[in-house]
């Protein structure tokens, strides 16, 4: 029995960093993304990663409690860090620890300026080629690799693919990680003509209720969807009355249909009064219409001084989207409200100038989507002419913006996808690390195995 | 000390996520549509003028806009115009008498003409008509006058709305999970189906697949029965009455004669119209009930004998029709 068993630290250690330990957590992971695939018949897909991957802990079936993606990322993360830090050791002393440590620290900084110097790019200015601009993008990675390689090989010696490797994946996990909880995804609906200044994410809805008293801009309070899930009152800061969403009163997909005379119909107010919501099952993750999730609730407006209920309205996206807002009358006061799909405003706007679909003579095949758009960036003064087509996405304030759509009916609509994701760059750089870390290893071994022959 | 980092890691994976609290701020305004349409009544017909674009597009264009509506002229049966500098005719589409397209960027405002026999309907329905289109609520008779004003010869309308000008309000780009009911290629039409329920006559055929749009179709002595639902109110109910009596082959009444061809009933527990349109060699006896949101036509429509015969069932059948409760 060694010393560092011995020690409740390093026991502790010893678990953290076990293989074992490291076997079991992948064999989790692999039974919960079979889980979470087979899910998919039944859900949406982004149901399926909140329910699943993107929380600590899954409920299978909805009662089987389960680490969830996060856990088990987390897990694994640990795992991955401890087992390095007990088992490797630095090989380098002196001067060579020295130069070991500064190239490893340039190699940070580059790889560090490579995840984030790009997503600085303008491309309103630029048209790349899209091959050469992942090529070019992996080139970036594979010099920040290459500059880690001769850091790690300085301090670990023979084992420097192996922490370099491995570095690459904790990279790619925490790039997930942003992803999952900071990057924002969402769609820009433009119809020629049109100027939009906002994205909408439709795999979740909120309720915005808007006082337009104001002529310059709207004073707005958004309620997120989780919290109208959830039911309950809900308190609104600065309005004269508060919310209430009743016990599974919000449908996360629903379709609307004329109310049925003698039937009960909660909604005592606006629209609700002649339509009713319906509870509709989700899309399924496994549809590939691209159909969307259109929720809907009763909502109960209660005066905030004496909670009696000024009445209950129907909400719903699909509503809002048709018809606009509804309007909610307090005291002598009109405000509007809607469920809508997640807002998020942009310090720019972007002017659909034409879309052009474009297919090859004689059929329906289409050759060719594209977005004639003019960016306008009044903080900055940019006014700017920019095209956006299939692979080419114009890069502008650290978002994204892919054509993704279009409006189907009349082609004169267009459907971007703006995607704000500050380390896009970052699974890039994470796989040339790998690259790099396993040709690394490869060639030190063989050096090695040459060197012995060669001794010998 | 080698655990630091892990633990480290832990505290800042499990600080991280996004905050789902009630927020407050402020946004720029929404996104508005406005629309100035124009109605100029002729011999016999009326014409109207329209362009719908995002509010600032039309603002800038307002001044030229107005100037042209200003010296509409009507001679007879038509309408003179002098167009503005700039502006370009384009040859009209099958419903269009013609449309001019203006204005400083792309894509170019559109200004369309489109000309109905009598008087189109009538100056409130087509306003209602209008106001819908920018998702605005329809106004009550007494205050349409209000947003009407006097330009030359012209009745201007101006309005501004959230919604883009579309027949039926606005559409989702998204693709949603359901269509409403009773829109054309709907992929579920046994759905709709079964939530009517209602008395079939013995002596009634029912086609199982009923022409696109339809939800139900019959054949009776040579008639042709069809029970349809239509996304907004369908164009209200005077243009759809006129509509079925120029298919009888009979003038268009307008909202002044909404007495004499249709009459008030109930249809599906809804206020409804019935409306009979007896021509020489057509015959369309039909229930009309709109409602901005949805709105359903029952129709017979077939030769004068056939629909007479067949008058006292299908006004049976109207009444019994019925939307089934969610428990069934």
């Amino acid at each position: 029995m060694n010393s560092d068993a011995r020690h409740p630290v390093h026991r502790v250690l010893a678990v953290l960093g076990s293989l074992r330990l490291t076997v079991a957590l992948l064999g989790m992971s692999i039974f919960l993304v079979f889980i979470g695939t087979w899910a998919q018949k039944y859900n949406g897909i982004w149901t399926v990663m909140e329910q699943y991957f993107r929380c600590w802990v899954a409920l299978l079936g909805g009662w089987v409690p389960f680490p969830g993606g996060k856990l088990l990322g987390a897990a694994l993360l640990v795992n991955l860090i401890v087992s390095h830090a007990s088992r490797i050791r630095i090989q380098a002393r002196g001067p060579r620890l020295l130069l070991g440590l500064a190239t490893l620290a340039v190699g940070f900084a580059l790889t560090w300026l490579v995840i984030s110097h790009v997503f600085d790019m303008d491309s309103t200015q630029k048209t790349i080629n899209p091959s050469k601009r992942v090529t070019f993008q992996l080139m970036q990675g594979g010099g920040a690799a290459a500059v880690l390689f001769v850091g790690c090989w300085l301090l670990f010696r023979r084992k420097a693919g192996i922490v370099l490797l491995h570095s690459g994946i904790v990279i790619l996990m925490f790039s997930e990680l942003y992803t999952g909880e900071l990057a924002d995804e969402g769609t820009m609906s433009i119809f020629e003509g049109q100027s939009v200044n906002f994205v909408e994410d439709n795999r979740t809805s909120e309720l915005a209720i808007i006082d337009d008293s104001s002529p310059s801009a709207d004073d707005v309070v958004v309620v997120p969807e989780k919290l109208l899930k959830r039911g309950g009152p809900i308190r609104l800061e600065g309005l004269p009355f508060d919310v209430e969403v009743g016990r599974d009163a919000f449908y996360k997909n629903a379709q609307l249909s004329p109310v049925r005379v003698g039937e009960s119909n909660p909604a005592t107010q606006g629209a609700g009064v002649r339509i009713r919501a319906e509870n509709r099952r989700e899309e399924a993750g496994v549809d590939t219409s691209g159909r969307v999730d259109l929720p809907a609730a009763y909502v109960t407006f209660k005066d905030r001084g004496t909670n009696a209920p000024l009445g209950t309205w129907m909400m719903s996206v699909r509503y809002t989207i048709e018809k606009g807002a509804q309007t909610i009358r307090a005291g002598s006061k009109e405000y509007r409200a809607a469920l809508r799909f997640k807002r998020t405003y942009k310090p720019y706007s972007v002017y659909l100038s034409q879309f052009k679909f474009e297919r090859y003579p004689g059929t329906d095949k289409p050759k060719d989507y594209s977005s004639f758009v003019r960016v306008d960036d009044p903080e900055r003064g940019v006014v700017r002419d920019v095209r956006i087509w299939m692979n080419n996405p114009l890069r502008y304030r650290g978002d994204t913006l892919y054509q993704s759509s279009f409006d189907a009916e009349t082609e004169r609509g267009t459907v971007l996808q703006v995607v704000d994701n500050k380390v896009w760059m970052a699974p890039y750089v994470a796989c040339m690390i790998v690259a790099v870390g396993m040709l690394g290893q490869f060639l030190l071994s063989l050096f090695g195995f040459i060197q012995k022959l060669v001794s010998r | 000390m080698r655990l630091l980092p892990a633990v480290a890691l832990l505290v800042a994976v499990a600080g991280c996520g996004r905050q789902e609290d009630v927020r407050r701020y402020k946004a720029p305004k929404d996104p508005t549509w406005r629309m100035i349409g124009a109605i100029v009544t002729a011999k016999d017909s009326t014409w109207f003028f329209k362009v719908a674009a995002p509010t600032d597009r039309i603002a800038a264009c307002q001044d030229e806009v107005l100037s042209f509506l200003r010296g509409l002229k009507a001679q007879e049966s038509d309408v003179k115009w002098t167009l503005p500098p700039g502006w370009k005719e384009e040859q009209g589409g099958p419903a269009r008498v013609a449309s001019f397209k203006f204005g400083d960027r792309d894509p170019k405002l559109e200004l369309t003409v489109v000309k109905l026999p009598g008087d189109g309907g009538g100056l409130p329905a087509n306003v209602n008509r209008w106001r819908e289109q920018l998702g605005l609520e329809r106004a009550a008779e007494g205050d349409i006058a209000a947003s009407v004003r006097k330009l030359g010869e012209a009745q201007i309308v101006d309005l501004v709305g959230p919604t883009r000008p579309a027949m039926g309000g606005g559409r989702p780009m998204v693709r949603p999970s359901e269509p409403p009911p009773g829109r054309s290629g709907d992929p579920k039409l046994d759905d709709v189906r079964s939530m009517f329920q209602f008395e079939r006559p013995a002596e009634w055929r029912e086609n199982p697949q009923p022409d696109k749009g339809r939800i139900f179709e019959f054949q009776a002595d040579g008639a042709q029965i069809s029970f349809t639902i239509m996304g907004g109110d369908g164009g209200g109910l005077a243009a759809n009455v006129d509509r079925w009596r120029t298919q009888a082959g009979l003038e268009p009444l307008g909202e002044q004669g909404l007495g004499r061809s249709a009459t008030p009933m109930k249809f599906v527990n809804t206020d409804a119209w019935l409306v009979e349109a007896l021509g020489k060699d057509r015959a369309i006896l039909g229930v009309i009930a709109l409602s901005p949101e949805f709105s359903m036509f029952l129709k017979m429509d077939g030769p004068p004998t056939a629909v007479s015969a067949q008058r006292a069932t299908f006004t049976r059948v109207a009444q019994s029709f019925q939307m089934r409760g969610r428990h069934e």
